[in-house]
């Protein structure tokens, strides 16, 4: 009987049944279940609605989008176009990767969109600042913010790819295979543009920091 | 996993990043969208929130395998499957009644407005009480954990019909790890759309899911009438196919009718 339930779960699926089926290949995205970061255990694949999509992950969405660049005056029209190309996409995810892998590869796939516009306007992107509910007195908030703002230029001026793996590699410290996964390229390939990107903002602040360094 | 080559991040300690560099990066990390933000964001967001869809719900689960299901079912998604329907509701008079008007007409406060009707076809079944049911007070509306927990509604619950589609959708999602529960579900579709437009769906389903129960008396017995009544169905094969499976092979001989 064992036998036959596997065939049907074959014809069904096309792959056997049980826990210890290993899903085949279909892209870069293959790479996050080999991260081993799934966040949401097998019992609850297939069942994960939109709301909850939504409910878990739209703060992350929104801090994410500011820190590939995106402006808080627009931040919240690209997180709305996150959203809904994830809903319209959920019905066909196979959790080939993980949703939070899943989303993040919307993320920066709508923040490159968005860089792409702007550049078109030629538009400078103003990228928010931290909130002064973050804590510490005005004047340590001020020095964060002109880092910031520092960084946020190195990163506007490194080539798309490289500010991408930046921002995931050690912003938001993603592990580097989940990295090279959201953004479809080889792990050799991410470790390549990590380092390029770390030496070129280096240099950035040590060109710009020393002038504008405080005696 | 974590690789052995992962290069030191500038937030750690042993990074020879400048501490100006460093603090930048925590500054960045500790950029957010404002709550404002977020609550527009969901304002601007309550279309979708309001079609429930799911992961895996359609095109995996189906797409994956079952392709003559998918085609039936994917049909009615893109909305090129009007005309099946009529046609599928015209099929055999023997095995096919008219659909039940009250099912359909409790389904139409659950409309989505037009330009979200795509998700319209992966609704969640629904498994509300009304007022007057005997279950207690409405769940809240996030509880969507304890909702997977529960066990599929009996039939005293289900006093609002959940969609056709969805019924037979979570059956199938069902169907490899709680056959018995796909085939309360599958008894819900014949009960509360008899005349349905999957019926043929419903009755390879049911198979399927008593050959899961290990029930194979009783999936032969449909899959003969399937086939009998739906000589022509391009799930026809499949269902020979399963029929052929579940048979001892003395009996092999003596198939239903081709």
């Amino acid at each position: 009987m064992k036998n036959e339930i596997e065939w049907i779960a074959l014809q069904l699926d096309g792959e056997p049944a049980g826990p210890s089926r290993d899903r085949s290949p279909a892209g870069p995205a293959q790479a996050a279940d080999r991260t081993g970061t799934a966040d949401a255990p097998d019992a609850a694949r297939g069942t994960l609605s939109f709301d909850e999509l939504y409910t878990g992950h739209a703060a992350k969405v929104l801090g994410l989008l500011l820190r590939l660049g995106v402006s808080q005056a627009d931040v919240q029209d690209v997180a709305q176009e996150v959203f809904i190309s994830i809903h319209a996409k959920l019905p066909g995810f196979e959790w080939r990767s993980t949703p939070s892998t899943w989303i993040h590869g919307f993320c920066v796939r709508k923040a490159s969109d968005y860089r792409r516009k702007l550049a078109r306007r030629r538009e400078t992107p103003m990228a928010g600042l931290p909130d002064a509910a973050d804590g510490g007195e005005p004047e340590r908030h001020l020095v964060a913010r002109q880092q910031m703002s520092l960084l946020q230029q190195a990163l506007a001026s490194l080539p798309e790819k490289q500010m991408q793996v930046f921002v995931l590699y050690e912003v938001e410290q993603l592990p580097m295979p989940e990295v090279a996964a959201i953004l479809g390229c080889p792990l050799f390939t991410g470790y390549t543009w990590h380092s390029k990107a770390m030496h070129k903002i280096e240099s950035f602040f040590a060109k710009h920091q020393r002038p504008k360094g405080r005696p | 996993m974590k690789s052995a080559r992962e290069p030191v991040r500038i937030t750690d300690a042993r990074s020879s990043a400048s501490p100006e560099l460093s603090a930048a990066v925590h500054a960045l990390r500790a950029l957010h969208g404002s709550p404002e933000q977020l609550d527009a964001l969901g304002r601007s967001l309550a279309p979708q929130l309001a079609a429930p869809t799911f992961a895996g719900s359609l095109t995996s689960g189906l797409r994956a395998g079952s392709k003559w299901l998918l085609a039936g079912l994917a049909a009615v998604i893109v909305g090129v499957g009007t005309t099946a329907l009529l046609e599928r509701a015209q099929a055999p008079a023997s095995a096919v009644a008219a659909p039940q008007p009250v099912a359909r007409s409790s389904l139409k406060s659950r409309e989505p407005s037009p330009p979200y009707a795509r998700a319209r076809a992966t609704d969640k079944p629904i498994v509300e009480s009304e007022p007057a049911a005997a279950v207690p007070a409405a769940r809240p509306r996030r509880s969507r954990d304890a909702d997977r927990r529960l066990p599929p509604p009996t039939p005293a619950q289900v006093l609002v019909p959940r969609p056709e589609l969805a019924l037979l959708e979570e059956a199938h999602r069902l169907l490899k790890h709680d056959p018995a529960a796909a085939l309360l579900l599958v008894e819900e579709h014949e009960r509360v759309y008899p005349g349905g437009v999957f019926t043929q769906e419903r009755e390879l389903l049911a198979i399927e899911a008593l050959l899961g129960l290990d029930r194979k008396q009783p999936a032969i017995e449909r899959a003969q009438r399937f086939v009998q009544g739906y000589a022509e169905s391009p799930h026809a094969p499949r269902v020979r196919a399963l029929l052929r499976r579940s048979r001892p092979l003395g009996a092999a001989a003596s198939e239903a009718p081709r």
